[in-house]
């Protein structure tokens, strides 16, 4: 999901779409919404673990895009101006909303995974671990590992999303995944299968602090 | 031979896939060789899959997902007037704002550039002006504001702020495809006067283009956006120009400057 590949060109671009919405042509903006609507339920739902709760953020992002539209820079891709208005979407709901990941995520399961009550409840409970984790991340490192993670951006492209150095990016992301190792150890132990967690202390041993 | 410090700041690149062919090879004989070493990346890999461990998602229908959007939209009337929504200000108090503005409005005028602090004005201005166009004049107001913002781009180049010249180039693409989509709609009295007026727009496009080309310090990017600005804006010229060529002739009706004047 590169920028590159996002943008990639159908009849008109995403920069001529957005001008002629500007001028008042309401098809232009549904062509908008219509080219890029998959990426940002894709990214949602990655991120905050639930259909529902992802088509509720889409549905922020899009509004916020209609509304700030006269904002966009038009000498830059309008494609990393959504990646930025998702990412920033989907960080506030990870951390506004209550963290927890309803059935609805569950019943999509293959059936074997979730033959196990015990399976499915561990898999819940770590779901719901993660976006905890992911919650309690500073703003700038939450925005650098969402879009590396749930966009599937390059370092590169996060640097032109987020404005900023790719040492800096580096660095960001570095950080916040030494903090959910941290916070998530319990479920980090290789040999678990299914999923849940175990002896966080444990884990924490084989962390990197000190790999050899 | 590899610092510990060294492969720890390079693993996060190593497992992502992202670390350069060339610092690849040398990281990956360390990994051979350090069991230590080995069992971070084998931990950043399983945080990835811990992040990640989501069964796919079922595809949401682009009809079901837009019936959902389209009425939560705010109408363009809205977004044009949110000082008018009944309830979000006090009259008094928009009143007063609007006094206070009275007078910076009247100092930005049609000569201020994009990098004078009154420029967004002399823009809400001019958009607030063009809303409250009838759609029959629409065309001729849009056409007197693209000349200035081609006007502007050339301004700008001449002052070395390419993003600004891009940023009023862009603008006035979008003006132009508005005023092909209105000409196609409202059939214009005097097509000579649009004519003309189209005609002076290519000429200074032109002349945009062309400085674009001296060299004046500006970087390969930034003489490609521009480029690329005068191209998309061109194209739109010629657009408006095909709408034109299918209305017929009529009465003359002039286009000046003072039809972009402020109110």
């Amino acid at each position: 999901m590169s920028l590159s590949q996002a943008a990639a060109p159908a009849s008109e671009d995403d920069e001529q779409l957005v001008a002629a919405s500007l001028a008042g042509d309401a098809d232009a903006f549904r062509h908008l919404v219509e080219r890029h609507h998959r990426m940002v339920l894709k990214v949602a739902y990655r991120a905050l673990g639930s259909v529902p709760a992802a088509e509720d953020c889409a549905q922020d992002v899009f509004i916020k895009v209609h509304q700030k539209l006269r904002l966009y820079r038009a000498d830059r891709p309008f494609i990393r101006w959504l990646h930025r208005v998702t990412a920033n979407t989907v960080t506030d709901a990870i951390r506004m909303r209550r963290v927890d990941i309803s059935f609805d995520t569950l019943v999509h399961e293959a059936p074997s995974q979730l033959a196990d009550p015990a399976q499915a409840v561990a898999l819940k409970e770590q779901r719901t671990a993660v976006r905890r984790a992911l919650a309690s991340l500073p703003g700038r490192l939450r925005d650098a590992i969402v879009l590396q993670v749930y966009h599937e951006l390059s370092y590169q492209e996060i640097a032109q999303v987020l404005d900023i150095p790719i040492g800096t990016v580096m660095s960001r992301i570095h950080n916040a995944k030494s903090k959910l190792r941290r916070r998530l150890a319990g479920y980090m132990s290789e040999s678990q299968s299914p999923i849940g967690p175990n002896n966080p202390e444990e884990n924490a041993s084989t962390m990197m602090d000190n790999p050899c | 031979m590899l610092s510990h410090h060294a492969v720890l700041s390079s693993l996060d690149a190593y497992a992502d896939g992202t670390l350069p062919d060339s610092e690849r090879a040398n990281l990956a004989a360390h990994l051979r060789s350090c069991a230590g070493c080995g069992a971070s990346l084998r931990q950043l890999q399983r945080l990835d899959q811990v992040l990640n461990d989501l069964p796919p998602m079922q595809a949401i229908p682009f009809v079901r997902f837009w019936s959902q959007l389209e009425p939560r939209l705010p109408s363009q009337a809205q977004k044009c007037a949110p000082l008018f929504r009944p309830g979000r200000l006090a009259a008094g108090f928009a009143l007063a704002v609007c006094a206070s503005l009275v007078s910076v409005v009247a100092l930005a005028s049609d000569d201020t550039m994009p990098d004078s602090f009154l420029y967004p004005v002399k823009h809400l201005r001019q958009s607030v002006q063009l809303d409250l166009t009838g759609s029959h004049e629409r065309p001729r107001v849009e056409l007197s504001l693209v000349r200035q913002r081609v006007q502007e781009a050339k301004v700008m180049l001449d002052r070395r702020k390419d993003s600004l010249a891009v940023a009023s180039l862009r603008d006035a693409g979008t003006l132009l495809v508005d005023a092909a989509t209105q000409l196609k709609k409202t059939r214009q009295s005097d097509t000579h006067k649009v004519d003309s007026t189209i005609a002076q727009i290519q000429t200074e496009l032109h002349t945009v283009s062309e400085a674009n080309r001296q060299p004046d310090g500006s970087t390969p990017e930034e003489t490609a956006a521009v480029d690329g600005a005068v191209k998309d804006a061109q194209n739109a010229v010629t657009q408006a120009q095909t709408e034109v060529d299918a209305t017929a002739p009529g009465d003359a009706a002039p286009i000046d400057g003072a039809a972009t004047s402020g109110p």
